[in-house]
């Protein structure tokens, strides 16, 4: 027993003399240090893929339902009158809240420019509700005196249309807005009314 | 352990990639070192993919339905000029301003019949400010171009009933409005004859197009004669073309300013009759 551990002893001794070796564990620790590295660096940017992938697909999938929902409210660009743009909001099907309006001055829309790329982006990547806020308060929606259906906000001047049932006063959107990201859309259309046919827009907020 | 089992065969260490050694070969521990340093740089190289992958995943799609959207913004907004009202009187253009409307397009067929297959400036005018209320909400990035382009006329060849382009001037932005009509240059023909390829590839970034027919009536002798003419409306991302002293920055654009005429509110400016 001794002599098999002299030799084990003498074994290690020519071993450690020989190039290339400097222990069991000198030898291997300093290559697990990269490959621990590696292994976080994989593993994070595979968490991270998947969460940024989930993300998105989510928003995707509400962005193509805000456009489906805005292009069916669209319908053919012309309404009859209030009524007409009453019952083409109130058959809308979809699960996500929207608001839909008509406004007549869409100068007021500032810096929010609706045909601006970057406007998307920067809703898609998420940052700071303030980048996006819209300033609907500053909207005139476009309502006649004569219309039953605008006897509820006769003080106001703007008729719009909600599915949400928070939903009181277009003035409130930015209250709902607060916890939500907004999708909005702006389209030249016709309304019919006993006054004349005039230009107005149609402008549809889902969130 | 790779290494040890080389180091015990009395072997130089060498790592799996056999020369491609970062040290020495006299070096001790080196082989699993280099091994794991390319470990990890193939693991970065993936790691770096990924990511680029992931942040960029959807933007294709996202920019699609943009596209999508400024279409459906510009054949909404030809429908609607299709459809709207403008005031009978001829130095009114606001609806709100006048108790007396009727349709636009009802007022250009009228207006085409009456003076003989050729539009009026007044009416020309009309249609532009019509279109410009319209735009108003893109009027800022937007540069557009309107046109009703008859293919074959009454003599047998196309023309150009009326054009109008909306266009940025250099340094402070504005807008300058040119109308033109049957007289125009042919190259104006030829953007709106769908040989637009000239124009945009210097011109049009972002361009979105609608077009639309209309049926007139034009008088042949005693009869009426009914020619169905192509509307258009042309939208493209504004640049500046004209620079601060009103020439056009690019002078193969010059036909436009020779063919047509300057169009300010109450005034219309031409170098030649239109």
């Amino acid at each position: 027993m001794f002599i098999v551990f002299q030799k084990k002893i003498k074994q290690i001794k020519n071993l450690s003399q020989k190039k290339g070796f400097i222990g069991a564990i000198g030898d291997d620790l300093p290559s697990l240090v990269p490959i621990f590295f590696s292994l976080l660096i994989f593993f994070g940017t595979l968490a991270f893929v998947f969460v940024t992938l989930g993300d998105r697909n989510a928003y995707l999938e509400k962005y193509f339902e805000s456009i489906s929902i805005s292009k069916e409210v669209l319908g053919s660009s012309f309404y009859s009158g209030y009524v007409d743009f009453d019952q083409k909001v109130k058959t809308v099907n979809t699960t996500e809240k929207f608001a839909a309006g008509l406004i007549y001055n869409p100068d007021l829309l500032g810096q929010y420019n609706l045909f601006d790329k970057d406007y998307f982006i920067q809703s898609f990547d998420n940052i700071g509700m303030e980048e996006y806020r819209i300033p609907v308060s500053d909207f005139d929606f476009f309502c006649t005196t004569d219309n039953s259906i605008c006897n509820s906000n006769s003080d106001k001047n703007y008729f719009v249309y909600s599915n949400d049932p928070d939903f009181q006063n277009v003035f409130e959107l930015y209250l709902i807005f607060k916890n939500e990201q907004p999708q909005s859309y702006l389209y030249p259309v016709v309304l019919s009314t006993n006054d004349g046919v005039f230009n107005v827009y149609l402008y549809v907020i889902v969130w | 352990m790779a290494s040890k089992k080389i180091n015990q065969k009395g072997q130089n260490p060498k790592g799996i990639f056999g020369q491609l050694t970062l040290f020495g070969e006299n070096q001790k521990g080196q082989a699993a070192v280099t091994d794991a340093l390319f470990f990890l740089t193939i693991v970065a190289v993936v790691s770096v993919l990924m990511f680029t992958n992931a942040m960029s995943y959807g933007k294709s799609l996202i920019d699609t339905s943009v596209e999508y959207y400024e279409n459906t913004y510009v054949i909404s907004a030809l429908k609607t000029l299709y459809a709207v009202s403008s005031p009978l009187e001829p130095d009114k253009y606001n609806v709100f301003d006048s108790s007396y409307n009727d349709s636009l397009f009802t007022m250009l067929k009228k207006d085409y019949y009456v003076h003989n297959a050729i539009l009026s400036n007044e009416m020309k005018i009309k249609v532009m400010e019509s279109l410009k209320e319209i735009m108003t909400p893109v009027n800022k990035n937007k540069n557009y171009l309107f046109y009703i382009y008859n293919p074959k006329n009454i003599k047998g060849f196309d023309e150009i009933i009326m054009a109008g382009f909306v266009m940025n001037q250099e340094e402070n932005d504005e807008k300058i409005t040119y109308i033109c009509g049957t007289n125009s240059d042919p190259q104006i023909k030829n953007i709106a004859m769908g040989d637009i390829s000239y124009y945009l590839s210097r011109h049009l970034l972002g361009q979105r197009f609608a077009e639309g027919r209309l049926s007139l009536l034009e008088k042949q002798g005693l009869d009426s004669t009914l020619v169905i003419v192509n509307t258009g409306l042309l939208v493209w991302t504004a640049v500046p073309d004209i620079d601060k002293y009103g020439d056009f920055l690019d002078p193969n654009l010059e036909f436009i300013k020779t063919s047509c005429c300057e169009y300010t509110p109450g005034t219309l400016k031409c170098e030649i009759s239109p």
